[in-house]
């Protein structure tokens, strides 16, 4: 009896992946990649394009072996290719959330100096979360894990697609620019943390001269390395010593590494837009931007974008001055516009943002759907490989059974690569399958005596960090010890 | 252990220890051809059924061991004359009494937090370096654990890789035998190893306050250490330059990157394993990862590096709390891991990536046979389990040629088991380490009451007698005291009473050797008999209690007795 429950486990870890009957699983090590078909083609749906095509009434999206191959009326398709029927139905770009904690594992801020360039998103990816499926399941394909913003210049970020299943590296997404986080205002000058040890700066003004400094020094550290000797007389040089975090910013000055800035008000916007000038690089995009709207032309000249908060207003006192029109004025004026979440709960029902973007400055619901997926992707770097549902692009579609800014539409398929990666039958299948096992795996633990010993209960969550986070964050579900394991930011990121 | 007639600066010449080791060590004065030494260093187990080494078995034979290394084993050798023989008396239809090899234990951490002085704050680190970067630290005598020495013992570790504990890169370990006598009656290789791990963090907002910090710090110092030597390589060749900045201790992590000693990363669960993996880029580097028994969740990525060695725990969960249908607080991610952990060392086996088991994590050793037995019940190869446990970590160790099997040249590290080891109750009667006996008699409860002053003679043999006192205080639960001997006191280090056998250990510093000294009396009224061990070789205990102490346990008889032998 107990090999064969031990099988039977077994071979539900191991079952062959095949299409209509693959199954995810509720942990990301054991579950499956969703196969890929050779094409895929939805019929008959209302396409979002993100492109200037706009929304395309009964059209049929061709997918070829991961990569959108064809867009328009009556394709035709090869005779093996898997028929999905998308009357009634909506399809949208998946969604792209720019400004996102929700995969990372250890702390979301290295709060300790004022620069923590050489720190890396990359290095501390949680596959393993929740999060990863549950945002799926609110078609969402792709987000962006950007540090905290507790410093001047904080930790390099990291982008990945949600291949739910897939070990960290298999998560990461090339097509992204590099990129590495950079806040301004009360977090850094740390406004709200009355630390026993205050760290320089405390004002606004020594902020700003904090990150010009750091500019000078990576630009004289560029130098020396420029100057050292290659080669044979190399050997005979002693090298300057490499330097991690003015690697990166020295990468800044280069182009090759995108400043993504946390920033409410407008004054140290136009300050941090200036220094990079006087650098000779321009800023990528301002985080939550609350103010972008008193400073839209400017914004628009630099060239940075703005990714925002819809209607977050006021929950702190650099965040009184937001307003609901933000997005759209930016958008009127010529910055590139995004929304995002900064929050993994939120990320669930991003295209309600969108929507309120709709109401909030009449933005045309097309370009509003944009702004979570096509403009989003833009900002990243990442507009040429996903966010828009045209020829050449990564097949991450969403399909949704109403219009995608309706509170009434829910996510049916969710596909990142050609696979689809959510589907809301297999999700049923899933949950079934999970229940009986949790049944099954009880009844073994109460055969085998699985008595109330506190033993047992230690193991499993009771060392004084899990305690504390448990008390602290104990309306999660879902989330393993280890993630919530750390300090607060991992729940209450200070936005 | 041999007279030390050759190496005779061992001993400290300095009054009045020197009075002492004239007395107990007179062969280095006298010559060792005038006197013999009253207990012979030549032991045979006889007739007993022998598992040289994984996967062979000889139904019937001897081991002989001399002067702690095997001499010979078969089931056609002759034994020595001077030996002393050890015969294992059996019922019939009792299991044959089996001699495994000594098993090693490949990552047993041990307290290395460094304080300053009675400070609870450390020591400043040198200038200029992160207080958890600690490549050049090193385990030292004083972290010998020596409460849980025998702990290990009892679970049927012979030698084991003693791991320093703090920091993030955290110096070497030594390899080390578990007897008695401290890191210099025992260590094999004094420096063993680079210890790594990412799981420290610096308190109060001092970088790093998070993982990511801590990967960036470790980062920065392995590049730190290959540019130092990059940099003293070039200014050693042209000296007429700027000299390069010089980070004390960092030169200890190159012979960890050109694999000149193994890394051995400290592993807090799986996404922390693919993690080192990625980082651990160093062509030359022998990475070995401390693991946490979730290796087969993601075993595909580990097979991606089939070169890494990997040190899997025992610890298995214990059986979730599911009894209260209205209170299952156990999410199916920890029953399913209840369930699958036992496979772990199997699907370990299976995937052929090298894999040492440990009881690392297991806070005690107790159950470390029991979970291997479980773990050969899910299929493991009961050969490939004992093979994880010796042959597998010798060979890591570069030790193969002495230990982990039982073969002429090996340490005479043994077990010796009523029976079969890997079964869920193993019953290992002595473990033998370096030819040295340890009898793991279950304790029983005391039936005497040993506490008072008592007047002993210690038979030296040909050496003559000298006189002790020893002083034992307390309960007979929990028993200290002191050995005194020609005026030099020294405190015991344990005593303890089993039914009416009192055994009492203490470091033989103050008496001029270096190791233990073990006393063992059995009680009747006041008298004792019994005999001990020393660094110096045996000896024989007879004495009287002279004063009793006042105990509450003591029974009115005993007082009445102890005051008319005043």
């Amino acid at each position: 009896m107990r090999y064969l429950l031990s099988s039977l486990l077994l071979s539900s870890t191991l079952a062959v992946a095949q299409t209509e009957t693959w199954t995810p699983d509720i942990e990301a090590w054991n579950s499956q990649k969703p196969p890929q078909p050779d094409a895929v083609v939805f019929r008959n749906a209302t396409v979002w394009s993100a492109t200037d095509k706009g929304i395309l009434d009964n059209t049929d999206v061709l997918i070829r072996r991961g990569e959108i191959a064809a867009v328009g009326p009556d394709l035709s398709a090869p005779s093996d290719a898997l028929e999905i029927d998308g009357s009634g139905h909506h399809l949208t770009p998946g969604i792209v959330d720019n400004h996102s904690h929700a995969a990372i594992l250890g702390g979301v801020n290295e709060a300790s100096r004022i620069s923590t360039a050489d720190v890396r998103i990359r290095d501390v990816i949680d596959s393993e979360s929740i999060n990863i499926y549950r945002q799926l399941a609110g078609g969402v394909t792709t987000i962006n894990l950007l540090h905290g913003s507790a410093n001047a210049i904080g930790g390099q970020m990291a982008t990945i697609k949600l291949r739910w299943g897939a070990p960290p590296d298999e998560l990461v997404f090339d097509e992204a620019r590099p990129g590495i986080k950079f806040a301004l205002g009360e977090n850094p000058k740390q406004s709200n943390w009355r630390p026993a040890e205050p760290r320089y700066p405390q004002t606004r003004p020594g902020v700003a001269q904090v990150i010009r400094e750091k500019f000078q020094q990576a630009a004289d550290y560029q130098a020396d390395l420029d100057d050292a000797p290659t080669g044979r007389a190399a050997r005979t040089q002693v090298p300057p010593r490499p330097n991690h975090e003015m690697d990166a910013i020295a990468r800044i000055l280069n182009g090759e590494l995108d400043v993504h800035s946390h920033a409410y008000r407008a004054d140290e916007i136009l300050a941090l837009m200036r220094t990079a000038e006087s650098f000779g690089f321009r800023i990528r995009t301002i985080q939550h931007v609350l103010e972008g709207y008193k400073i839209a032309s400017q914004m628009a000249k630099h060239g940075v974008g703005g990714s925002t908060f819809i209607d977050w207003w006021n929950f702190k006192a650099e965040a009184t001055d937001a307003i609901g029109y933000n997005p759209a004025i930016m958008h009127q004026a010529g910055v590139l516009t995004a929304l995002h979440s900064d929050n993994p709960e939120l990320a669930r029902r991003m295209n309600l943002d969108a929507a309120k973007a709709v109401r909030y400055g009449g933005v045309d619901p097309h370009e509003a759907l944009k702004m979570i997926t096509a403009y989003s992707a833009d900002q990243i770097g990442a507009g040429h490989a996903i966010g828009r549902i045209t020829e050449g692009h990564d097949a991450d579609v969403v399909l949704w059974d109403g219009h995608p800014l309706s509170a009434f539409s829910k996510v049916q398929q969710t596909w990142v690569d050609g696979r689809r990666y959510f589907d809301r039958q297999a999700d049923q299948r899933m949950q079934q399958a999970i229940a009986e096992e949790r049944q099954a795996l009880i009844a073994r633990a109460l055969d085998e005596g699985g008595s109330s010993s506190d033993e047992a209960q230690a193991s499993e969550e009771a060392t004084p960090g899990h305690q504390h986070t448990f008390n602290f964050a104990r309306h999660l579900t879902g989330y393993r010890p280890s993630e919530l394991d750390h300090d607060e930011y991992c729940v209450f990121h200070a936005n | 252990m041999e007279p030390s007639l050759t190496r005779p600066t061992r001993w400290r010449p300095s009054l009045p220890w020197s009075l002492m080791f004239l007395l107990l060590c007179p062969v280095t004065v006298v010559g060792a051809q005038d006197l013999r030494q009253p207990t012979p260093q030549t032991h045979v187990l006889a007739d007993v059924r022998i598992v040289p080494a994984p996967g062979e078995v000889i139904d019937s034979g001897h081991v002989v061991m001399r002067d702690g290394v095997i001499q010979a084993v078969g089931s056609d050798i002759d034994i020595p004359a001077d030996a002393r023989i050890h015969r294992f008396e059996r019922a019939d239809g009792d299991a044959p009494v089996t001699v495994y090899p000594g098993l090693i234990e490949p990552h047993w951490v041990i307290d290395t937090e460094p304080t300053d002085g009675g400070s609870d704050e450390p020591p400043e680190p040198p200038a200029g370096r992160h207080p958890l970067i600690r490549p050049d630290a090193r385990i030292a005598a004083a972290h010998w654990p020596e409460d849980r020495i025998d702990a290990l013992r009892r679970a049927g570790f012979t030698t084991a890789v003693l791991a320093p504990s703090h920091g993030l890169l955290r110096g070497s370990g030594v390899v080390t035998n578990l007897g008695e006598g401290g890191l210099s009656g025992n260590v094999i290789d004094p420096r063993f190893g680079q210890f790594a791990s990412f799981d420290e963090r610096m308190g109060r907002r001092q970088f790093p306050s998070s993982l990511m910090g801590a990967v960036a710090l470790v980062r920065q110092t392995f590049s730190d250490a290959q540019w130092q030597s990059q940099a003293r390589a070039a200014w050693a060749l042209n000296p007429a330059q700027p000299r390069p900045e010089w980070f004390e201790g960092l030169d200890a992590l190159d012979s960890a990157i050109n694999g000149g000693t193994p890394l051995v990363f400290d592993s807090e669960d799986v996404l922390d394993t693919l993690r080192i993996l990625e980082f651990v880029q160093f062509d030359e580097a022998r990475l070995a990862i401390v693991g946490h028994g979730h290796e087969y969740q993601r075993l595909s990525e580990l097979e991606r590096h089939d070169d890494v060695v990997h040190i899997v725990p025992l610890d298995f969960p214990t059986t979730p709390d599911v009894e209260d249908e209205n209170d299952r607080n156990v999410s199916l991610a920890a029953l399913r891991h209840w369930h699958r952990a036992p496979d772990n060392p199997h699907i370990m086996h299976q995937s052929g990536l090298p894999t040492m088991l440990s009881s690392h994590g297991m806070g005690q050793p107790t159950d470390f046979l029991k979970n291997l037995a479980k773990a050969v019940e899910r299929g493991l190869d009961p050969d490939a389990a004992l093979a994880m446990v010796t042959t597998e970590p010798a060979d890591w160790l570069a030790l193969s040629d002495r230990a982990g099997r039982i073969a002429p040249g090996m340490m005479a590290n043994l077990l010796v088991v009523e029976g079969e080891l890997i079964t869920e109750e193993p019953i290992i009667s002595d473990v033998w380490i370096d030819g040295q006996r340890f009898e793991l008699a279950s304790i029983e409860p005391p039936s005497v009451d040993p506490v008072g002053t008592w007047a002993l003679t210690l038979g030296m043999g040909a050496m003559g007698d000298v006189e002790a006192q020893l002083v034992l205080t307390g309960t007979p639960t929990d028993l200290g005291g002191t050995l005194t001997v020609m005026g030099n006191e020294s405190p015991l280090n344990d005593a303890r009473v089993s039914d009416d056998q009192v055994t009492a250990r203490l470091d033989s510093a103050r008496f001029g050797g270096s190791g233990t000294i073990t006393l063992k009396l059995t009680i009747s009224g006041d008298s004792a008999r019994g005999n001990g061990t020393g660094p110096f070789g045996e000896f024989t205990l007879r004495g009287q209690r002279r004063v009793a102490a006042a105990s509450p346990q003591m029974t009115a008889a005993q007082t009445r007795s102890t005051q008319e032998a005043q």
